[in-house]
């Protein structure tokens, strides 16, 4: 359950890539241990915001603060944000040349700096955890999708984030494979951690959301929980977007 | 009921056995399809028979003066090395034949054959000899006995999968029991070769030494770990070179170093000052004041060309300023500190080794650093000159890709100057301009300013093969390195160059070969390197006048052997590294 402190703070956040303004004022506080989904349109500025989080994108007005610390332009917040916030991509993003045991240890030796043998034990009990531990020794571009992101969200897990950040974690997944990612998801929620997630998933967004918000045109179009969300939406966007999408 | 669409699922069937043509099928299907297509297929075999026997014939004549190579081994070589000091380059090539022999075994190269490839390849040497004996314009004495070995290596052939059975597709021979064979094969004509019996003893006691590193690697292989055999096999590799060029060749007087008064006091004030530093700079509490004392010692490091200090001093300031910016990002754990420390003292005292060895004069009798010559230094400047352009390669590609205008800017500028010019431009301004930009006390000799030129030359091309390879890494890979708060410095070491490398590699060994062609341009500074020898010395020795297209024509083979043996090593590697991007 969500506890009292607000450990993503956003006010006012503007973002423009060149003359098109991404983001135009977005304002939203998360509790710690909150699970926020976010839906929206393509091109809604959803995505953008959430990397703006751990400042793979830099707003340009507004302020962020995570955990008591704003990101600025100095680069030691940055990679302490970095190293506490997790994300995992729509292109799994994992490192090619390494199996997947180096993928998940790389992070924790050498920016954590724990020893190898701890990290290997860490990244073994993620594995188990994710549910492919056989798969360590084995390059990514041997799995299947579904393991591949499995494996990218037990390497974000392996620096024990206190916010994990998912950026459309199963946009690029067979069918078949969406709901083993899912259901590592949810799992993670339900230990309590800090997820912010952009998906499509609505079965997900009613099942584990704790607050749903609607993205369009760069700003939060509405926001509540998931019966209020999905029963009586108010504004006439929202309600367009989800007689579209259900 | 079960629903009679969702069968069980079906055992997949073997594919189909292909047919195995016959040789007269095949022909039929390939070369004798159509009226044009057999047109064409004899035309083309008709050119072929007529190119095959002019090269045959010009090879076998009897004008030709093959002998002048057997007698002029020591020229190719080594060129004007001492002939009373052989035994260095013995010694030398000893090391290398060693590494060798442990090479083959740790990286497991060869694997098995099947007798049937076994039988064909000898089949096919036995119709080359066949061919050879039918076409060539040569004595009757090398036809007939071209058509018997031919024979016999078809017999051989045949008995082979004979002699297998029904298993001959099985892959049951050992291709190192080939190369063995082979081996023996080249001791037996080496004795039969006109040369001193002196250099017969000396190339069996080579073979010898390969088979038996090659023996005891198997051992280490048994015993010790993969990654750590592999790993020092490397570091001797990389050692090698120094040691045979600045030592066993140099025969260096050390008796000259200021030991005393220099070396051991920079050596022992930089282990235990620089140690200390590094351990205090890697321990990961340095923060914000270890990043400015790394800055201080490499603004130290650059300032010490401007004022008058031994070269180690300088030298082993620029390793101390390398290893001070890299001790925050690597270090941090007490066992990394450690190893930090030790990789300091251990590089300190190879590098004062080596500078010893490189400021003594040389022992070697009548000679002042031209002591080198022939393939011993086409070898020197292709090797020497990859060491040194690698680093300085990956540096420009990083500065070159970097955010930073001003390494952005310096890299373009270097890269496009010297991609602009010849190489033989660059080598005359080596040899004549190098000197003034260098503190007055320091004398290159002509080799070492032809292994800067070469280097600093293949760097440009380098740089530009490495950024290509930058520029293919998907923008996700940087994102997730970034993501999990790995910093820029390993980003690239961890992340982005060893993708980058890897997905160039035919492109990195398109240039090796080509910095190994490129050191026969040496010869316009004055140098005498293998193509020299082989161009304008050996075919103007007394004994060997008339020989200069022989001479050339073994020139080529040399080349070619080596550098098609380069591309098949890279084909390994790439097959090797590729397996993660299945």
């Amino acid at each position: 359950m969500p506890g009292d402190k607000d450990i993503i703070i956003s006010e006012g956040v503007k973002k423009w890539f060149g003359d098109f303004q991404a983001l135009k004022g977005v304002d939203l506080r998360v509790k710690e241990g909150e699970v926020v989904v976010i839906i929206g349109p393509s091109g809604s500025g959803k995505s953008t915001f959430i990397r703006c989080i751990n400042r793979l994108e830099v707003h340009q007005e507004g302020r962020i603060v995570v955990d008591d610390v704003e990101l600025t332009n100095d680069l030691r917040n940055i990679e302490k944000i970095r190293s506490d916030v997790g994300m995992v991509f729509q292109q799994f993003n994992l490192f090619p040349h390494l199996t997947v045991m180096q993928n998940i240890t790389l992070a924790p030796i050498w920016v954590r700096k724990h020893t190898r043998a701890d990290a290997e034990a860490t990244a073994m009990a993620l594995l188990e955890r994710v549910g492919i531990p056989e798969q360590a020794e084995k390059f990514p571009g041997q799995l299947s999708g579904g393991q591949q992101q499995r494996v990218a969200i037990a390497r974000s897990l392996a620096m024990e984030p206190r916010i994990m950040l998912f950026d459309e974690p199963t946009s690029a997944l067979d069918p078949e494979m969406i709901k083993e990612v899912l259901d590592v998801m949810k799992e993670l929620a339900q230990s309590g951690m800090t997820m912010l997630v952009v998906t499509h998933e609505m079965g997900f967004a009613k099942e584990v959301a704790d607050r749903v918000l609607f993205f369009d045109y760069g700003a939060i179009v509405e926001a509540g929980t998931p019966e209020h969300f999905f029963t009586s939406p108010e504004h006439d966007r929202t309600k367009l977007f989800l007689s579209q999408i259900l | 009921m079960t629903d009679p669409i969702v069968n069980e699922v079906q055992e997949s069937e073997s594919a189909p056995e292909k047919p195995s043509a016959g040789a007269i099928r095949w022909a039929k299907e390939n070369l004798f399809s159509s009226v044009i297509n057999s047109i064409l297929s004899l035309l083309m075999l008709a050119i072929i028979v007529l190119f095959v026997r002019g090269l045959l014939s010009y090879l076998f004549s009897e004008e030709r003066l093959w002998n002048v190579i057997p007698r002029n081994m020591k020229l190719y070589w080594t060129e004007a090395y001492p002939v009373a000091e052989m035994t260095r380059t013995w010694v030398s090539l000893g090391v290398v034949v060693v590494l060798t022999g442990l090479s083959l075994a740790v990286w497991r190269v060869g694997g098995r054959t099947s007798p049937r490839q076994f039988g064909r390849t000898l089949t096919s040497l036995g119709i080359a000899g066949l061919v050879l004996a039918i076409l060539a314009d040569a004595s009757a004495g090398i036809r007939i006995g071209a058509a018997v070995v031919g024979a016999v290596l078809i017999l051989a052939g045949q008995a082979v999968r004979l002699m297998a059975g029904p298993g001959f597709k099985e892959e049951t021979i050992h291709i190192r029991s080939i190369l063995l064979g082979v081996l023996a094969i080249i001791g037996g004509i080496v004795w039969i070769l006109p040369i001193e019996s002196g250099t017969k003893v000396s190339l069996s006691i080579q073979g010898v030494l390969l088979v038996v590193s090659y023996l005891l690697g198997g051992l280490i292989t048994s015993r010790v770990s993969g990654g750590l055999a592999r790993g020092a096999l490397v570091g001797l590799w990389m050692l090698s070179l120094p040691v045979i060029y600045l030592v066993i060749q140099r025969a260096p007087v050390v008796a000259d170093v200021p030991l005393m008064s220099v070396f051991l006091p920079s050596v022992v004030g930089f282990i235990v000052v620089g140690g200390a530093f590094l351990w205090w700079a890697g321990s990961g509490k340095a923060g914000e004041p270890g990043r400015l004392a790394a800055g201080v010692v490499v603004l130290a490091a650059l300032g010490s060309w401007a004022v008058s200090l031994p070269m180690l001093v300088r030298f082993l300031l620029l390793g101390l300023a390398t290893f001070a910016l890299a001790a925050p990002t690597f270090g941090g754990t007490s066992k990394a500190q450690k190893n930090i420390v030790v990789a300091w003292s251990a590089g300190v005292l190879l590098t004062a080794y080596f500078m010893a060895m490189m400021q003594a004069d040389t022992g070697l009798e009548g000679l002042q650093g031209e002591f080198i010559g022939g393939l011993n230094l086409t070898f020197l400047l292709a090797l020497a000159g990859l060491a040194i352009s690698f680093p300085i390669g990956i540096m420009l590609a990083l500065g070159r890709t970097s955010s930073m205008p001003i390494f952005r800017l310096l890299s373009t500028g270097y890269i496009e100057t010297v991609r602009g010019v010849p190489l033989i431009t660059v080598l005359f301004f080596a040899n004549l301009v190098i000197n003034r930009f260098l503190p007055r006390e320091v004398e290159l000799d002509d080799v070492v300013k032809a292994i800067v030129a070469v280097a600093l030359f293949s760097a440009a091309y380098l740089a530009e093969n490495v950024r290509g390879g930058l520029q293919s890494i998907p923008k996700g890979q940087y994102e997730a390195a970034k993501a999990m708060g790995l910093s820029t410095v390993q980003t690239t070491v961890f992340i982005t160059l060893p993708q980058a490398l890897r997905s160039v590699i035919p492109a990195l060994v398109g240039q090796v070969i080509s910095l190994f062609k490129d050191t026969s341009l040496v010869a316009i500074i004055g140098l005498a390197d293998f193509l020299r020898v082989a161009r304008d010395i050996v075919p103007n020795q007394p004994a060997s006048l008339g020989s200069l297209r022989e001479s050339l024509l073994f020139a080529m083979v040399i080349y070619w052997i080596f550098t098609f043996n380069v591309s098949r090593a890279s084909l390994r590697l790439e097959r090797k590294l590729g397996v993660g991007e299945r």
